[in-house]
């Protein structure tokens, strides 16, 4: 098969293009952008058309290379198989179903049904997407060195570079990822692992439930048991309660007879004793009320008689009255006299003690003795004793107050130091002025002639100046610029005529300086000799004249001469004032001395001590306290007449008191006396209330007796009885018979209602005759208890039964939900086994596959390889091996050794020969085209003109498109 | 008089396998609930009686819970009487051993049993293994009465353990002849005289019991009795197909099934069944359509029946590894489905999209 021709009406970028295809390569050496890409999709879309149904998601090559300008897309292309030669035109429309194909046989000029519109696949038994990958080989954008290794990789992935075994790998790991969610594939893990898991823990609940089942069967038996032996008890106890309620009945006959019986003879009972009493007393009994009052009577008539009225106190106090009665009969104190008088006693008590004590201490007294020397002192005395001392403290303080103070004798002594070689004379300061005054004026005098020299300059030489004085003000100004633009941020310019500034005014005050000194210089020479020389003596004369000043300064003062002289005469005037005055201090204080030493003498005359403020002040204390004591003591004798005379007043009170009762009271026994007055009075006035009491209870209790008789005998006689001894026992007797009476008649009635009720109640039973002989009530009972007791026990039995029954059943009612989770699980587990089982076989498959592409494709690649790297090494063909791990061997000396690399430039090479390698093992009969689009752009000179060559070689066998946009890489 | 037939209302059931354990219990507690809701309608309609002609509870395994209730709604519905005849599902016969069982519920045996409700007799028998041949000889109704006959299993033509033989049950005076077993609704005539019915079941429980669900209310008007169905489910099942043939995108299938079950209610039980052809380029993921359906309706299950369209041809020349793989899969001996399923895992695989399954 092989191309002839084409024409591109419209495709992609392309139009109006046609192409004359060589018989073997056929090179299109167009720009970069002329659509070289475009040409070789568009050889492979009229072979294969665009796709109809896209196998991929790449659905943008009918949009990519249909025109934007809504023309016709398509065009024809000639091609030539098995001899004839056949034009294919397809147009593209913008779904497939506008596309058009035909196919003319050039022969005839006529259609061809020779292939249909797959017409690729028909002739080249490859579909679109494999043609594409083996027959167009683009231009490889890096440049590489061929290891080994890396042909082996290429190769590989020339037979699986198929978009997909890329992702094999990746294809894999997601299937098996996948798969170990189900199931790991050791190990334990996965939903299946975690089914089972719950599988075995939910069987075993099952199991547990379904033996519970069991259990119920064997309760559900006991139950049926139970019911049909408490059917059978139940009937035999209501066989025995039948009896016994016959035997019940008679026994009820003959106790309701018994019963009455009983009640009737109550009855009789209580009328017997009812006639013993009525016969006892034949007068009727009393009521209780009135033999409770005569029972009550009699009860405190014999108290009456036991009490005792009088005791040992009112005895006591009967001899007692007597006893007193001869003081107290008609005199009786009142309880407020002697009260007072009491409180007289007291106040009169405490007189006399408090004038026991009312006198001077003993040290106090011993004091006063003491104390008498002071008396002797007038307050004149003393007052000019002080006087004399404040004089005295006076002087003494003019003393110490004359003395010159210690900064004037610090100064004065600084000053004789100063003046240690003598105070000068005030003429010889004077002196020493005038010399200085001399040399000065000498100075001033020679620089009046050197200024006169100077006025005589020529005015031009004054033009110096300008300079200095145009940098200074320069300078200033653009100081105060470069300030200005440095407040504003501009700190370069700023800077920089800050700069300039300080540079123009250095360089203005040395142009300043150098003017001066010039002047200086030029002044100087212009002199004439003669003043040079005056000036010079002068100059000598001011200088001996302050030397000598200088000298006579430096023997007291470091200063200058001038300041030195001055500081002298200062100095000296006042030293001077300083002596002047300490004499005059001296002077004064001679005299004060001799005032001290007279008062001094006259004080210690008067006072002992040296101390004289503090003598002063004893004595003064002294004094002071001698004074206090005299009038204390006078004091105390005032008040100790006062209190004798109340003390006499008293005395006479209490005692003209108490001679009412007493005969004589003396002061000592007076409190004594009324104590005993006092005493004596109460005891006589509870003496006689008692006794008065007494003789009241006497009269009282006789009273009481007789009326006691007389209401007991009234009793007795009312009821025609006759008292007996003990009067209360027998009315005890009585009360006793009268309750006894009508508790009798109370209980004879309740019996007979007690009789006529049970009569009328039990009118059936007691009108039926005694039954016969019936079966023992005991024993009937003894079995109805024994059934009873069984119908309990197995209605007991069979509730637990029942119970246990709900509480199987609550076990074994959970099958039905386990099952369902079971048969849950167990699909659950099923499915995901299932799922697992299928991505294994998927993974197996994808594996066969890979494995399937590579025996079929790998085999003729290698072959074909190894022949087209002959070709280009120009090795011999059985020289080059490709082993089947796609190892590339040279045969060297007889012997096979691996390549360890194609260099650089024959790497593009190396992948051409696979390229045709590949091309040869996929397309079995037909032996396509192949299109090169511009594969040798990495390629230097020598390895272009190389690959050419081979591009010439291989081009004998098929036919190759080489598609090249650079003239030094054409043929 | 009114009657109410019903039959096959399996308390303590198994549901549809995929409900969540918890709509399960639900559905379980619903079916009971409806139980409770035909007594009440029992009460409220002034019904004389109710045929529960077999399969009340689903096995032999019923809780004490469902038991109770049941005694407890009959119990209540004092004036209505309730007549269980039990079923090939009804497998114990102690469901209600040890509960005290009201005089209103009457039972029915391996021999025929009639009770009488005026002029109407009631009359059943429980099929067996012993009693399916004989039973129509013994048969005995008394022409003057109003027959009902209660029985429960599949109409035959021949008689067989689980078998009703209609033809042979002609003749014998029956007025309408109580069915159950099959759990939908259907009438027809048994001869001259009367006629059968099944009512079906009171609550579908699965897919296979789509459609309405009731029970049929029997008028009776001295020897003549009116039917009617009454629908009485709480919720309803529905079998969706979707065709999905020309459908690509997700969106598209989640629309067509929209579209599908528009006018069902929210309450009910849907199943969408997928059918059809799809392609590997179509976006079938049925776990995402299941979560944009779940919040319509009560219940969602997509079964998936369509198959995967492959074209063969264009895999034949295609030399690469998933040209390879496709040839060798529908080249081996797998069932169809394992073929479509091994391949769609795989391409999705080699297209680095996740693996569904």
């Amino acid at each position: 098969m092989k191309l002839i021709r084409l024409y591109i009406e419209n495709f992609g970028g392309l139009s109006g293009y046609g192409l004359e295809f060589q018989e073997g390569v056929t090179v299109i050496q167009e720009p970069n952008g002329f659509g070289k890409t475009t040409l070789a999709e568009f050889i492979r879309a009229m072979f294969y058309g665009f796709p109809r149904k896209a196998k991929t998601l790449d659905k943008s090559r009918r949009q990519k290379y249909t025109p934007w300008n809504g023309s016709k897309c398509g065009g024809n292309l000639v091609f030539e198989h098995e001899g004839k030669q056949y034009r294919v035109e397809r147009t593209f429309g913008a779904t497939p179903r506008g596309d058009t194909f035909a196919l003319i046989d050039l022969s005839t000029n006529q259609k061809s049904d020779r292939f249909s519109e797959e017409l690729g696949l028909e002739l080249f038994r490859l579909d679109a997407d494999s043609f594409e990958r083996s027959t167009y080989m683009s231009q490889t954008s890096e440049r590489m060195e061929l290891t080994t290794d890396a042909i082996q990789a290429k190769l590989g992935d020339l037979v699986e570079d198929t978009g997909d075994i890329n992702n094999f790998e990746k294809a894999v790991a997601a299937l098996k990822g996948k798969r170990i969610e189900y199931a790991l594939y050791r190990g334990s893990g996965g939903s299946v692992w975690e089914a089972q898991n719950r599988i075995t823990a939910l069987q075993r609940q099952l199991d547990d439930a379904r033996n519970q089942m069991q259990s119920l069967r064997e309760n559900d038996d006991q139950i049926r048991e139970l019911e049909a032996a408490l059917e059978q008890a139940e009937q035999e106890l209501a066989q025995t309660r039948e009896k016994l309620t016959a035997a019940s009945e008679g026994a009820a006959v003959a106790a309701a007879k018994k019963q009455e019986q009983a009640l009737w003879e109550e009855c009789r009972q209580a009328s017997d004793a009812l006639t013993r009493l009525e016969e006892q007393y034949p007068a009727g009994l009393p009521s209780a009320q009135r033999i409770d009052e005569a029972l009550r009577t009699a009860e405190r008539r014999s108290l009456l008689k036991e009490q005792q009225v009088t005791g040992p106190a009112d005895l006591e106090a009967e001899e007692t009255a007597n006893r007193l009665a001869a003081r107290f009969e008609g005199r009786m104190p009142t309880a407020e006299a002697l009260e007072a008088r009491r409180q007289d006693w007291e106040r009169y008590r405490n007189l006399r003690a408090r004038l026991e004590h009312l006198d001077l201490s003993p040290a106090e007294k011993q004091r006063l003795e003491a104390l008498a020397h002071v008396s002797e002192r007038t307050d004149e005395e003393l007052e000019a004793l002080e006087n004399q001392n404040a004089q005295l403290r006076r002087l003494r303080e003019h003393v110490s107050l004359g003395a010159m103070p210690e900064a004037e004798q610090a100064e004065l002594a600084r000053l004789e130091q100063y003046f240690a070689a003598g105070i000068p004379g005030e003429e010889e300061l004077e002196r020493h002025r005038r010399a200085l005054a001399k040399a000065e004026q000498l100075r001033q005098e020679n620089a009046r002639i050197m200024s006169a020299a100077r006025t005589e300059e020529k005015p031009g030489k004054r033009n110096g100046w300008a300079m200095p004085a145009l940098l200074v003000v320069l300078s200033a100004a653009a100081v105060a610029a470069g300030t200005v633009l440095l407040v504003g941020k501009s700190y370069l310019i700023g800077g920089i005529c800050l700069g300039i500034g300080v540079l123009m005014l250095i360089g203005g005050v040395f142009a300043a300086i150098r003017q001066m000194v010039a002047r200086e210089l030029s002044g100087v020479s212009r002199m004439d000799r003669a003043a040079q020389a005056q000036m010079d003596e002068a100059e000598r004369e001011a200088a001996l004249l302050e030397e000598t000043a200088r000298c006579f300064v430096h023997i007291y003062s470091g200063a200058p001469a001038a300041e030195g002289i001055h500081e002298i005469r200062t100095q000296r005037q006042r030293i001077l004032a300083l002596r002047e005055k300490r004499r005059t201090v001296q002077a004064k204080a001679a005299s004060l001395e001799e005032q001290i030493r007279t008062l001094n003498a006259s004080l210690a005359q008067a006072l002992s001590g040296e101390n004289y403020d503090r003598a002063i002040l004893e004595l003064r204390l002294a004094r002071k306290e001698y004074q206090d004591l005299v009038q204390k003591k006078a004091d105390t004798d005032t008040a100790r007449e006062v209190v004798r005379l109340e003390c006499g007043k008293l005395e006479s009170e209490i005692t003209a008191f108490l001679a009412g009762w007493f005969d004589a009271a003396e002061p000592e026994t007076m409190g004594q006396l009324l104590d005993q007055l006092c005493q004596e009075r109460d005891a006589y006035s509870r003496a006689v209330l008692r006794r008065d009491e007494w003789k009241q209870r006497k009269a009282a209790r006789r009273q009481a007796l007789e009326d006691c008789d007389r209401k007991l005998e009234s009793f007795f006689r009312d009821q025609g009885l006759l008292p007996e001894e003990d009067i209360p026992a027998q009315l005890r007797v009585l009360s006793s018979d009268e309750k006894n009476f009508r508790d009798t008649v109370s209980r004879r009635a309740e019996w007979e209602e007690k009789l006529r009720l049970f009569r009328i109640s039990n009118d059936q039973l007691l009108s039926r005759p005694l039954p016969e002989e019936t079966d023992d009530i005991e024993n009937l009972k003894a079995a109805e208890r024994r059934t009873a007791e069984a119908v309990s026990s197995l209605t007991r039995r069979l509730l637990e039964r029942r119970q246990a029954h709900w509480n199987l059943r609550r076990e074994t009612d959970r099958i039905p939900e386990l099952q369902d989770e079971l048969e849950q699980w167990q699909r659950q587990k099923h499915e995901d086994q299932e799922k697992a089982r299928m991505l294994d076989e998927t993974v197996e498959f994808l594996q066969k596959a890979k494995d399937s592409l590579s025996t079929r494709y790998l085999d003729p690649l290698r072959s074909g390889f190894g022949r087209y790297l002959s070709r280009l090494s120009g090795e011999r063909a059985e020289g080059v091996l490709v082993t089947p791990e796609l190892q590339v061997r040279l045969e060297r000396m007889g012997q096979s050794r691996e390549l360890g690399y194609f260099s650089t430039g024959q790497a593009d090479l190396v992948m051409l020969c696979m390229r045709f390698a590949l091309v040869d093992a996929l397309f079995k009969d037909v032996k396509p085209f192949v299109i090169l689009d511009d594969p040798f752009v990495n390629l230097d000179d020598e390895k272009t003109a190389q690959a050419l060559e081979l591009l010439r070689e291989l081009s004998r066998d098929r036919q190759i498109v080489y598609l090249v946009c650079n003239s030094s890489r054409t043929m | 008089m009114k009657l109410i037939h019903c039959s096959d209302i399996h308390l303590d059931s198994k549901m549809e396998h995929n409900l969540s354990p918890r709509q399960a219990k639900e559905r379980n507690a619903e079916i009971c609930a409806t139980f409770g809701r035909l007594t009440d309608y029992a009460v409220r309609e002034d019904v004389t009686g109710v045929l529960l002609a077999g399969d009340l509870f689903d096995t032999g395994r019923v809780s004490a819970r469902t038991a109770d209730y049941v005694l407890e709604q009959i119990r209540k519905a004092a004036n209505v009487t309730f007549f269980y005849l039990r079923g090939n599902h009804d497998e114990s016969r102690d469901v209600f051993a040890g509960m005290e069982i009201p005089g209103n519920f009457k039972t029915f045996g391996g021999a025929w049993t009639s009770y009488r409700l005026g002029q109407v007799v009631v009359t059943g028998l429980e099929l067996n293994r012993e009693n399916h041949t004989e039973m129509y000889e013994k048969l005995r109704l008394d022409p003057k009465d109003c027959n009902i006959v209660m029985l429960h299993g599949q109409e035959s033509a021949q008689p067989g353990e689980e078998l009703i033989a209609l033809p042979m049950l002609r003749g014998k005076h029956i007025r309408y002849l109580a069915l159950g077993h099959i759990h939908s609704h259907s009438e027809g005539r048994l001869d001259d005289d009367g006629t059968y019915a099944y009512c079906g079941c009171l609550e579908g429980r699965g897919f296979d019991e789509c459609g309405e669900k009731g029970f049929i209310l029997l008028d009776v008007e001295g020897d003549r009795i009116g039917t009617r169905f009454v629908p009485f489910a709480a919720r309803r099942l529905w079998d969706v197909a979707v065709e999905i043939t020309e459908l690509t995108t997700v969106s598209q299938l989640q629309s067509a099934m929209e579209t599908a079950s528009a006018h069902i209610p929210s309450d009910d039980l849907v199943k969408f069944t997928l059918t059809g052809s799809y392609t590997m380029e179509t976006q079938k993921d049925l776990a995402f359509l299941r979560k944009m359906l779940e919040g319509r309706f009560y219940f969602v299950k997509i079964k998936d029946e369509s198959r995967l369209k492959i074209d063969r041809e264009s895999y034949e020349h295609d030399a690469s590894l998933k040209g390879e793989f496709i040839r060798m899969v529908m080249a081996s001996d797998k069932s169809e489905e394992e073929k479509e399923r091994i391949i769609c895992c795989g391409i999705r695989a080699l297209s680095g999209e996740e693996v569904t399954l």
